[in-house]
């Protein structure tokens, strides 16, 4: 088979994934059980990327808030009326 | 090159050991949290498939499981946390005072814990069990899962309430033993929702 004929088979094969389904679970037997798989691929997905996003965002928060304290700190006391 | 010091008062500062933005112990509590998170994360999106895929849930055969008296459990276990909130401010006040809200938040974990177990000992009682059905499989290991984590953080907070009469407890460790309780709580609303109801 040459390239082009591999490559067009392939292209092919993309155009219908619902025949390429490896997983022996990876099939859903009702409506409610392809939305949990769904959402629970979803939700396995979004949950490390938000946490790590809220650790991050919670320890920059933490190092501008030491940056203030140690701004304020070099500030010159102003001078006594 | 850093600006000259004009506030006396800061040299104290700059030559005072570095101080971390975040306490180690808070810091190590959090990312081991979060490897408990997923852990957790994974128990519910294995129950929610398996429950999407039953005809009838909970299976025939089996108890239903106390929504109403868990309620309230969960409103003891929710109360927690503002109150080890408040114990945290005043401990940051004056140590001292800090003793009796810390006394009164691990009061209302152990509550929960024991009445937990109490229920438990009623579904055992009616039939539900490890190997009776996948709902019994998941409600044991998911709900035992949190009870073990509410255990372990509850002998952390008791662990700082003796260090806290000893005047030995550092922030740090109260932080950390905090926010070991912190998730035992916010894990909990999510089990409530996805097993119970």
């Amino acid at each position: 088979m040459s390239r082009a004929a591999l490559a067009i088979a392939f292209a092919l094969a993309l155009l219908v994934p619902g025949a390429a389904e490896a997983c022996s679970v990876c099939f859903s037997t009702t409506e409610e059980n392809r939305w949990a798989f769904i959402g629970t691929t979803v939700f396995m997905s979004v949950l490390p990327l938000g946490i790590l996003f809220g650790i991050g965002t919670w320890l920059r928060s933490k190092v501008l808030e030491m940056e203030r304290h140690h701004e304020a700190a070099r500030l010159p006391t102003p001078p006594a009326p | 090159m850093s600006a000259p010091i004009t506030n006396p008062e800061l040299e104290l500062v700059d030559e005072a050991p570095g101080r971390p933005v975040v306490e180690s112990a808070v810091l190590g509590t959090v990312l081991f949290c979060v490897v408990e998170a997923m852990l957790f994360a994974g128990l519910v999106s294995a129950h929610t498939i398996v429950r999407s895929n039953a005809v009838e849930w909970p299976p025939p055969g089996q108890p239903r499981l106390p929504i109403e008296s868990t309620l309230l459990n969960t409103a003891a276990l929710l109360l927690s946390a503002p109150v080890l909130f408040y114990a945290g401010r005043v401990f940051r006040r004056n140590r001292r005072d800090a003793l009796r809200p810390l006394a009164l938040a691990i009061g209302l974990g152990a509550f929960f814990v024991a009445f937990q177990g109490y229920e438990w000992l009623g579904l055992l009682r009616e039939g539900l069990t490890l190997t009776s059905s996948q709902h019994g499989s998941f409600f044991y290991l998911m709900i035992g899962m949190h009870a073990a984590h509410a255990v372990a953080a509850l002998v952390a907070l008791v662990w700082a309430w003796q260090r806290l009469f000893d005047l030995r407890l550092t922030p740090g460790a109260f932080g950390g033993a905090a926010v070991f309780w912190y998730f035992v709580v916010a894990v909990w609303p999510v089990l409530y929702w996805r097993v119970y109801l």
